[in-house]
């Protein structure tokens, strides 16, 4: 069996002590920065990376890996807690994770949250190391056409998804695809939306949004509805228990299957992979449930499915770096840099000339995920505990992390002050009653949406018809047609039998 | 027959869709439309504004039909302070330093809350200036200045 | 590791207690912000960390890279603008920042840096290498891909990363000079889809920096057709330059210089000067920046910086005029 003996290779390298104890350093301060609130990987990368100027490539890596998926960890974390996601692929743990949290079941949350995430990272680490090559030619045929078909079926799986009015998550889903284009127009260089500040040339970042319209939004709307006057944080009326229950498990685990599989086929893909897993997930398990309005408010499967597709897609992400060196998002942005200034340049080369960066590199992935569920699992009686400060005293905190987070983004003081009026914004909606989440995946996803839009228009000459002539594409449109269809027929059949009843 | 409001939070959002979808679509009338096959600066967001417009108006005409919820009472003093915090908070961070903004931000923030307790909030304010400090400078290594600099 | 913890805490400390007590001591008295006009991890944080590391050993002072992205470096270079001209504030800004950009823009910029800042050294060159798939796209030589461009009009698809890149500042000036026609697909600044798309073919040609490509020519995944610069690779010792190819004067070598605001007392820049050239001579940053296919070329002196900056900039303009003019959008 060759591939257990580059996996055996490869835990050989990672369970090297030094590599074990960087291993643990990356993820415990991963955990940290993606506990608190705003405060991302990549400020955290760019601080730290001088460390890693004095330790072996392999050891730099695996301890920069560790940072990032312990973010990912502790990101869910602050979003089952607080409401706020750390991370764009945090935003659909949110909505069930923190009612989970409301009801007393913030341990459930938490526990179900890690053991989803552990095992989605000990599968996609196994699926890194047998199909890698399989999976690379997959994110190669991935063309314009196909990208654009594919944010397509995802935006349509975001409307699938929310709770409520379709019309209102259809509007989220555009100002959020708005939010996104401001900034430089590549092509052109017209600065759209930017209103004349430098500042905004490079466009918004997702933190700044997140800390606004989630964060500070429902800070607002928490504070008008009252939740400081309870001598009891509404948060910890009754914590009941910390583990799940059988429950619990009974209805997650198919969950976690199904996000699983579905984060390590999306993660692949460079760019959107996995914000567009996490919604997705989602959305399957909520057309799946025998009953989907359990949904949104505290169904187990709502955290399970999300979050263990957001960790496989996190690893499977790292496919496109080991094996062509091409960096799918900023923060491997950093781990590409890390390498140079090593003198390692990453490409394909490196499964040939460092095997034991390559095969160290994945099997410290599930040495670090192993840890990660050590340090996480003890840790969820404190958080709990941590709810139990009053919340007129939780809220300023939170105020004050979650700026310092959006400081640290760009060290920009502006970014704090376009925070502040995203949490004007996301009062409004809140008090409109409209959802949030379509917001942030329209903006993560905007951006790229009008590119391959355009590349693919580029690409054929003008031929609309690409997007149906490529078999993959094709399909993709199809099946959100049909997902389309499926949700606006009860829809417009309930909508008209309201007017029929409201007739005199 | 008499126009009435059935639904105030449809017709909120429908105003709301219909001034975001608007401003943007003058904004976007100085960016170049292009053609289909090179599409320019104009093209996408001018066509989503159109589809939110669409959406706005039918938010609108919904809300005179369909009967659906009040929105309720604005709380002034957290819609104001909490922004106002946060803005402090911007102001202070580079000029007055980390612990100063700190105590303008959880100070200001706190009175948001009509529980808020003077005493309480001051030393929140002491252990949160001082821990961030800890946490983000000495620990991560922002690079934020403390203290004020003259 | 926790030495690391306590020693960046005392330094911090350091540098507000510094920021309080402006002591007559000698320069550097508190650490150096070397600001970054991208986000970590590209090229140009690359040698501003390698720079920054050695500085810290040279100098006795820490310094600090940091990451200020931001409208092709208008933000970072506000930003070194508006710090005081002490030496302690740098910046590292590269030909996309501080030439092209400021020309492009022009009237429009918040600030000018050709004014309000003073180059120290030009520190590197990056090569870059002229692309082309493997997929369906016979042409092996640039001249086979004028010929196939101009027996197809239009059909060759070329990719650049930003509007009047140097790339596609290349790509304008080969199709002027060859009365060839190509076609832009516009690329998101920074995404590494831009290889993807030449690996699969969709992209058939492309002008990339050579740090980050190498590896995918020498493992097969894509064409190198010629280099810029005058000398070969040394990793691709069979690829012409472009002065080989029949190419003279085309092609862009980016690099990267490091600048202060002006103002900056002019024997602070000159210690800086001597520091940074003690650096880039010695044979350990050599082999560092070779092992990532940069070239070290340093000036000879700050006066000689400006004099050099200069003629770029003379050398630029009437180039970017005239592609602002076939590039309307």
């Amino acid at each position: 069996m060759e591939l257990l003996s580059h996996i055996g290779f490869g835990l050989s390298v990672a369970a090297q002590p030094e590599n074990l104890a960087f291993a643990l350093l990356g993820c415990l301060i991963g955990t940290l920065i993606g506990v608190l609130p705003g405060l991302g990987p990549l400020a955290t990368l760019s601080m730290l990376l001088p460390i890693t100027f004095h330790l072996e490539p392999v050891t730099a890596l695996i301890m920069l890996a560790g940072i990032y998926y312990g973010a990912q960890y502790g990101g869910s974390t602050t979003a089952i807690l607080v409401n706020l996601p750390g991370e764009s692929s945090a935003v659909v743990t949110c909505l069930d994770g923190h009612q989970m949290a409301r009801q007393g079941r913030a341990g459930a949350a938490l526990a179900i949250a890690g053991l989803g995430s552990f095992f989605a990272g000990t599968v996609a680490t196994l699926v890194i190391a047998a199909m890698i090559l399989p999976l690379t030619r997959l994110a190669l045929t991935f063309g314009a056409a196909e990208y654009f078909s594919l944010m397509v079926l995802g935006l349509i799986a975001a409307v699938v998804m929310a709770r409520g009015a379709i019309f209102k998550a259809l509007a989220m889903t555009i100002i959020g695809l708005l939010l996104g284009l401001v900034g430089t127009d590549v092509p052109t260089g017209i600065q759209r939306f930017t209103f004349g500040s430098p500042e905004l040339y490079e466009g918004l970042d997702f933190v700044t949004i997140a800390v606004g319209v989630f964060g500070l939004g429902s800070i607002i709307a928490s504070l008008e509805a009252g939740e400081d006057a309870q001598t009891v944080s509404v948060l910890n009326q009754k914590i009941t228990r910390l583990w799940p229950s059988r429950d619990d498990f009974r209805r997650a685990w198919p969950a976690v299957l199904r996000g699983t599989g579905l984060g390590c086929v999306l993660g692949v893909l460079p760019g959107g992979g996995a914000i567009l897993s996490s919604f997705t997930a989602y959305a399957i398990e909520r057309k799946l449930a025998r009953d989907p309005s359990r949904f949104g408010k505290g169904a187990v499967e709502g955290v399970a499915a999300p979050e263990s597709a957001n960790n496989a897609g996190a690893q499977t992400s790292f496919i496109p770096m080991l094996t062509l060196g091409i960096p799918p998002n900023p923060v491997m942005a950093v781990m590409v840099g890390a390498l140079m200034i090593h003198g390692v340049r990453p490409g394909p080369q490196v499964l040939e000339q460092r095997p034991d960066l390559f095969w160290g590199m994945i099997a410290s992935m599930w040495i670090g995920n192993l840890m990660l569920i050590v340090i996480n699992l003890p840790l969820i009686g404190i958080w709990v505990k941590l709810l139990k400060v009053p919340y007129r005293l939780l809220f300023p905190a939170i105020l004050l992390f979650s700026s310092i987070g959006v400081y640290s983004v760009n060290n920009s003081t502006f970014d704090v002050v376009l925070a502040a009026g995203f949490g004007v914004l996301g009062y409004v909606f809140a008090k409109i009653g409209c959802e949030p989440a379509p917001l942030a995946l329209g903006f993560v996803l905007g951006p790229m949406l009008e590119e391959t839009l355009r590349r693919a228009m580029l690409l054929s000459r003008g031929d609309p018809l690409v997007f149906f002539e490529r078999p993959l594409s094709c399909a993709m449109l199809i099946t959100a047609a049909v997902i389309l269809a499926v949700v606006l027929s009860p829809q417009i059949k309930r909508g008209r039998n309201e007017a029929f009843q409201e007739q005199p | 027959m008499r126009v009435r409001l059935r639904n105030q939070q449809d017709f909120a959002c429908g105003v709301l869709f219909l001034a975001i979808a608007v401003g943007g679509f003058i904004v976007a009338m100085d960016y170049p439309m292009g053609t289909a096959v090179r599409m320019s600066a104009g093209y996408f967001p001018r066509t989503l504004c159109l589809l939110l417009g669409v959406i706005g108006v039918y938010a609108v005409l919904r809300s005179l039909t369909v009967e659906g919820e009040a929105i309720e009472r604005i709380g002034l003093r957290p819609v104001l302070l909490v922004p106002l915090a946060v803005l402090l908070f911007a102001l202070s961070i580079r000029s007055l330093g980390l612990v100063v903004a700190a105590f303008a931000i959880v100070v200001v923030g706190s009175l948001a809350s009509p529980q808020m307790r003077w005493r309480e909030t001051l030393v929140a304010a002491a252990v949160l200036a001082a821990g961030t400090v800890a946490l983000f400078i000495w620990g991560i290594g922002l690079l934020i200045p403390v203290w004020p600099e003259f | 590791m926790r030495l690391t913890r306590v020693l960046v805490a005392a330094l911090a400390f350091a540098w507000v207690s510094a920021a309080y007590s402006q002591t007559a001591q000698p320069y550097p008295n508190q650490p150096i912000r070397i600001v970054v006009p991208y986000g970590p991890g590209g090229a140009t944080d690359i040698v501003a960390r390698i720079l920054g590391e050695r500085m810290t050993t040279l100098l006795g002072q820490p310094v600090v890279v940091e990451n200020k992205a931001g409208g092709n470096g208008v933000v970072a270079i506000q930003d070194v603008v508006r710090s005081k001209p002490d030496g302690y504030t740098l910046l590292i800004g590269n030909v996309t920042t501080n030439t092209l950009n400021p020309i492009i823009v022009g009237k429009e910029m918040p600030v000018d840096p050709f004014k309000e800042l003073v180059p120290i050294t030009k520190l590197i060159e990056v090569p870059a290498i002229f692309l082309a798939t493997k997929v369906n796209f016979p042409p092996s030589t640039i001249q086979e891909v004028v010929a196939y461009a101009k027996a197809n009009p239009g059909a060759v698809n070329f990719n650049s990363a930003g509007y009047l890149a140097y790339s596609h500042l290349d790509f304008i000036q080969l199709q002027k000079r060859t009365g060839i026609e190509m076609t832009l697909i516009p690329l998101k600044a920074g995404a590494g889809g831009g290889q993807i798309d030449l690996i699969n073919g969709e992209v058939h040609v492309a002008i990339q920096n050579a740090a980050t490509v190498l590896p995918l020519v020498q493992s097969g995944k894509l064409k190198a057709l010629a280099v810029t610069g005058d000398k070969r690779l040394a990793g691709l010792p069979d690829v012409p330059t472009t002065k080989e190819a029949g190419f003279e004067g085309w092609g862009t070598n980016a690099w990267q210089a490091l600048f202060a605001p002006a103002g900056t007392p002019q024997p602070i820049v000159d210690k800086i000067f001597a520091t940074v050239k003690e650096i880039m001579i010695s044979d350990d940053a050599k082999k560092k920046f070779a092992d990532v296919t940069m070239t070290i070329t340093l000036s000879d002196s700050p006066a000689g910086a400006a004099k050099w900056l200069q003629s770029e900039r003379v050398a630029w303009e009437p180039v970017v005029t005239e592609a602002k003019q076939l590039a309307k959008p």
